[in-house]
């Protein structure tokens, strides 16, 4: 009996462990006004007991978004395409200067500071997430 | 050993002339012989027309999504931050990417970064000449394709080092971009300064 009653939690545990995603202090690197290329940061928080992937980004203001990150080997700064990143359950990754990012390629409008920007992040898991960040010049 | 002893030396000596002052970048000696590349405005100018000038020198390219935008930020915090000193300093930007950074787009780059025009000059020049300037700075760079997609086309990996080179020319003092925090930079700056001495 015990043994069935520990499958079935097994079960019921797997059927009902879901991701939670949580996006905190997006923004948007404000960059001169001919620069064709920015990025967008944020906290990516996951406060739910399953991982999930964003796997995608969606925007209007550029021709192509991309996740990238920046990576320091030996001095040489790189950037390194990323297909998807992977949210732990009860954890954050941090988007930030220097690190993982949400490369905005081929701008099609510059940005003013202060002007919110919406984008669409798209997890594996959770679906659409729509979000507004702000362009600061950080 | 030679080397290291050399290193030992620079730093030995920094420290003996700034009083113990435990500096923030990496001391450095390196005289950095004079070159000619097009500002920002198409005219040539020297590495020596800057002599007299603390120089801050960066290399990078305006396509540049995050390194760059990053760096000249603390750039631009570092200004700020030398108070009555930054009238003795000036900043250098170079371009690694001269094919597509013409200096019609070097200015509106830097005057983002500098609105008066006065503290920043951008320099960019033909690809052989850039090559040479970089590899005196030890400054690397190389073109990364990017798949799908001719608007962008390609990225620049580059060295994101901040070099400081005082008023006659010597190279002093390399910031690493781990070093990037605008307050302590300013504090070496001033402290090369006082050391060094202004004209």
């Amino acid at each position: 009996m015990g043994k069935i009653f520990t499958v079935l939690l097994v079960i019921v545990g797997f059927v009902y462990a879901k991701p939670e995603i949580v996006i905190e202090d997006p923004w948007v690197r404000a960059v001169p006004p001919t620069a064709k290329n920015t990025a967008l940061f944020m906290v990516i928080k996951n406060v739910g007991d399953d991982p999930d992937t964003l796997i995608g980004v969606k925007t209007d203001i550029s021709k192509m978004v991309s996740i990238h990150k920046t990576v320091n080997q030996n001095g040489v700064m790189k950037m390194v395409h990323v297909d998807k990143l992977t949210i732990p359950p009860n954890s954050k990754v941090e988007l930030k200067p220097g690190g993982f990012h949400i490369m905005i390629m081929g701008l099609k409008r510059g940005l003013k500071i202060g002007e919110n920007v919406k984008f669409t992040l798209i997890f594996e898991k959770s679906g659409r997430i729509i979000l507004e960040a702000p362009v600061k010049m950080k | 050993m030679k080397r290291v002893v050399g290193i030992l030396a620079v730093f030995l000596l920094l420290s003996y002339l700034s009083h113990g002052y435990q500096f923030y970048g990496y001391p450095y000696i390196q005289k950095i012989k004079n070159f000619t590349l097009i500002n920002q405005d198409g005219k040539e100018v020297s590495f020596s027309d800057f002599r007299g000038k603390y120089l801050l020198v960066f290399f990078g390219y305006t396509f540049c999504p995050d390194v760059c935008p990053t760096s000249m930020l603390r750039i631009k915090e570092t200004l700020d931050y030398l108070g009555s000193y930054k009238k003795y300093v000036h900043v250098l930007f170079i371009s690694v990417d001269p094919e597509r950074d013409t200096p019609e787009l070097l200015k509106r780059f830097i005057s983002f970064y500098d609105p008066s025009g006065k503290y920043i000059t951008g320099l960019t020049g033909k690809p052989e000449e850039i090559k040479k300037v970089a590899k005196m700075f030890k400054a690397y760079y190389e073109k990364v394709p990017i798949k799908d997609n001719p608007e962008v086309g390609y990225l620049v990996d580059h060295t994101a080092f901040i070099y400081l080179i005082d008023k006659k020319g010597i190279l002093r003092i390399i910031f690493r971009p781990a070093n990037d925090d605008p307050k302590r930079i300013a504090q070496d700056i001033i402290q090369v300064i006082k050391i060094f001495g202004v004209e």
